[in-house]
């Protein structure tokens, strides 16, 4: 059995509550309005409790508790009568739980105290009973023990599964379970049930209908079918009726499915589980305990019941329950739930609002009234909240996303024949919602990538020294207005060796180009550029890392690679939190309008004390060289009439702001600093999708237009030139 | 990564489904299908060139055909690949049995 401890923690933590609620429901007996609710109550508290304590195997508990439950459970049907003694009694026996509870088992067999004291509790609860069968009853062996799970049993085992519907959506496919219990043994006899299929127009087809009921002939554990389960979700049902059980388990499965009951019937009659006329006794029998109402049932109970969920199980069940019905408690009634597009729509209006703010502000400015100013100014601030709040509608936790790569993963591991392990960080970071679908592509391929080119198979990893199964984690952190998603590996990472013998053969570079190892890697993103020696189905799908890096662009972020030989790679996206309206800091230059995202923005200075270097597009920053590229070369814009003012001053300057992205700084060179201000961002049209350095445009307050400068591509550009230059200097010195 | 293709013919109505037909892809193709699909005549089903089945995908061929009987309208799967049928087995999927 795996590691316990959680599900230990888990399990004191579960005992503590029931140990509290016996408490209260005891203690409040004598007053109680509800008498017979309340001693149900303590039974069920008790009952959970030692079916937990079963599961751990946990006897000291169980043994005690087994008695007090069946005193409890004759009083609930009032063959004892309930005075105040015996509930002094039974509080004394729920102290007594309490102490076992935290007491181990080893410690418990050494201390006789604690055995004497147990002993006498028990005979101290005889004495309110007076018919000795009765106190056999409850001095009765508890006659399965739930703890046979490990044992190996061969023959025909049922297994019923029903899985949540959202499984699919989450990467989860029934196949693969089927898939992997046919490694098991054979699979003797499958039912697909798909009588839940909803009509065609309210299906939902990313959902899950399907059921299957299977025989599989299999000489193993149930433990070691229950793995194969391990991570579906909790509202799923699965049932595993073990070879040659009780014809009762067989019934209780058939009459616990919601489905049509002969379907699963004529199943288990024809691989021989029961006989015809069990099956048409027990489809006549007209009771169910689901029917009796006996809905409050604890968690515990229902296990125990089913008696067939192994510990394993238990753990994370237990935990993700505890974890709902907290989140349920605090936020389920708040939750509504809205059609994107009315999002979409409010966003736009708001854009809107923000615009014609901005024109509110300019004609505020110029009336010069200091009333209307104040009007003016409290109104943006609260169009900026609403901006923000409205914004934040759209945000959605990346970890979604995430959950969908389990199945990638796996399913990709399993045909490359791959053992990985996948990590998943920071899940509950947020980013806009459009974003998030359209990352789904890129990512995809990079883990994709990952799996099939970086991480070896085992192998190769064991003889490398490497833990033979592999890691692929994802993470997600937020950083400067951006959110950084990361896919790292620990496989044997980028061949740069390769890449450049590849990239000079395709004629992407010349052999004599010097270039550093960032830019090797970046090599990889060169269209029609592929290293793998074969192209495997998986990853000769057509779309290439140049598609990565093009649909990432697209989304106003960029890519980069980090990669050390041996020990893994890691895929860095920067993406801005959202495309709709941003802060921008709007710059002139020659009379045209930009706007650069705020975030980007370090700082602004004085062109004229940075003097750039020996006529490069390069200048000393506190001793870092940082490049720079002036808008109006850039875009080519004429030149602009100069107003007298400036003619008379003559002291026009260009002003440098330096941005940054990445661990990539450049400067960029405008004529005016115009101030912060409210962007609303309007993609640019298909024609203009070829067009570089600008990444959308915006109109501004007073009807203007301003475009959005795409400050990544600009950096790229930046550096690239600064690079070129470089080798080109240093040609011509080695001439 | 799929091309769905629907096309009216003298014997039944036939649509073509090519590439995946799995959970990435199965919501777009319902919506296409629901669109055009017509139980006024037969349904030919060409599964041939699928090269990826998951459970969404079966799914729907599940919930296409009972959709048909209901109707009372034949249906059958013209050609399938060997994604296709390898589900069917193993999920042992009876309705198509005459082109098996």
């Amino acid at each position: 059995m795996s590691d316990f401890s959680g599900a230990m923690d888990t399990f004191y933590a579960e005992a503590n509550d029931l140990l509290a609620v016996m408490e209260e429901e005891l203690i409040g007996y004598d007053n109680s309005v509800d008498q017979k609710e309340s001693l149900n109550s303590v039974f069920r508290a008790a009952h959970t409790i030692k079916g937990s304590s079963g599961i751990f195997g946990l006897n000291h508990i169980v043994d005690f508790t087994h008695v007090v439950e069946n005193l409890l459970d004759i009083a609930r049907d009032g063959k004892v009568n309930v005075e105040h003694k015996l509930i002094s009694l039974l509080l004394k026996c729920r102290d007594h739980i309490e102490i076992l509870v935290h007491t181990e088992e080893a410690d418990f067999k050494n201390n006789d105290e604690l055995i004497k004291q147990g002993k006498s509790l028990h005979q101290s609860l005889l004495t309110f009973i007076d018919d000795e069968t009765v106190t056999n009853d409850v001095l009765a062996k508890q006659s399965e023990s739930p703890n046979n799970k490990q044992q190996v049993k061969s023959g025909l085992w049922h297994i019923s599964i029903r899985l949540n519907q959202d499984c699919l959506r989450n990467g989860m496919d029934p196949v693969s379970f089927i898939r992997f219990l046919s490694t098991l043994g054979h699979i003797h006899k499958i039912e697909t049930i798909s009588e839940n299929l909803p009509d065609f127009d309210n299906y939902d087809p990313e959902s899950l209908y399907l059921v299957y009921q299977l025989t599989l002939d299999a000489e193993v554990s149930q433990e070691t079918i229950e793995d194969a389960f391990m991570f579906v979700e909790e509202s799923s049902d699965i049932r595993i009726v073990p070879p040659n059980s009780d014809v009762s388990e067989y019934l209780s499965l058939i009459k616990n499915s919601p489905e049509d009951e002969s379907m699963l019937g004529q199943l288990l009659v024809s691989c021989g589980a029961i006989t015809e006329s069990e099956l048409f006794e027990a489809l006549s029998v007209q009771s169910d305990a689901i029917e009796n109402g006996d809905i409050d049932l604890k968690l515990g109970e229902i296990l125990t019941e089913k008696n067939n969920i192994s510990s394993n199980l238990v753990d994370g069940v237990l935990n993700q329950q505890k974890e709902i019905r907290k989140k349920s408690n605090i936020k389920e009634s708040n939750f509504i739930r809205v059609d994107s597009e009315r999002l979409d729509l409010l966003i736009n209006l708001i854009g809107e609002l923000v615009i014609n703010s901005q024109r509110i502000d300019l004609i505020s400015e110029r009336l010069k009234d200091a009333s209307l100013n104040e009007a003016v100014e409290s109104l943006e601030n609260f169009t900026e909240e609403i901006r923000d709040a409205a914004l934040d509608l759209r945000m959605v936790p990346i970890g979604a996303t995430f959950q969908r790569f389990k199945r990638v993963v796996r399913d990709t591991a399993e045909a490359l024949d791959k053992d990985i392990n996948l990590i998943i960080e920071g899940a509950e970071a947020e980013l806009d919602r459009l974003m998030v679908e359209k990352l789904v592509d890129p990512l995809t391929h990079i883990v994709r990538n990952a799996i099939d080119h970086g991480i070896e198979s085992s192998e190769v990893r064991l003889e490398k020294n490497k833990p033979a199964k592999g890691i692929l984690k994802l993470s997600a952190y937020h950083e400067a207005g951006h959110i950084v998603i990361e896919v790292s590996d620990d496989g044997k990472g980028l061949d740069s060796d390769k890449l450049i013998k590849k990239a000079i053969a395709k004629g992407i570079i010349n052999e004599k180009d010097s270039i550093s190892t960032q830019e090797v890697n970046q090599l990889i993103f060169h269209p029609g550029f592929s290293t793998a020696e074969n192209v495997t189905d998986l990853s000769g799908r057509g779309v290439g890392m140049d598609v990565v890096k093009r649909n990432v662009e697209g989304l106003q972020g960029s890519i980069e690679i980090e990669s050390k030989p041996n020990k893994g790679t890691t895929f860095r996206i920067r993406l801005p939190l959202t495309l709709a309206i941003i802060d921008g800091f709007y710059v002139e230059s020659e009379n045209t309008n930009f706007i650069i995202p705020q975030a980007t923005i370090v700082e602004c200075m004085d062109f004229e004390q940075h003097k750039s270097i020996d006529n490069r597009h390069c200048i000393n920053l506190r001793g870092d060289m940082i490049p720079f590229i002036r808008l109006k070369e850039i875009f080519k814009l004429k030149n602009r009439v100069k107003t007298e003012d400036e003619v008379l001053l003559s002291n026009h300057r260009e002003k440098l702001v330096i941005v940054q992205f990445g661990d990539n700084m450049a400067g960029i060179l405008v004529d005016e600093l115009n101030g912060e201000i409210q962007t609303v961002v309007k993609p640019m049209g298909q024609i203009f999708q070829l067009l570089k350095g600008i990444g959308g445009s915006t109109l501004l307050g007073n009807g203007d237009i301003a475009f959005i400068l795409d400050v990544p591509q600009l950096i790229e550009v930046a550096t690239d030139r600064e690079n070129k230059q470089h080798r080109e200097r240093e040609k011509s010195s080695e001439r | 990564m799929y091309k769905l293709e629907y096309k009216k013919l003298k014997k039944g109505n036939r649509i073509k489904i090519e590439g995946e037909l799995s959970i990435y892809s199965v919501k777009s193709i319902y919506e296409e299908i629901k669109i055009s699909l017509s139980y006024k005549n037969k349904l030919l089903l060409d599964l041939y060139h699928i090269t990826e089945m998951d459970s969404a995908g079966l799914q729907l061929i599940l919930l296409i055909q009972r959709e048909f009987k209901k109707y009372n309208m034949p249906i059958e799967i013209e050609k399938q690949s060997s994604a296709v049928s390898d589900l069917f087995k193993l999920f042992n999927i009876k309705l198509f049995k005459e082109n098996f």
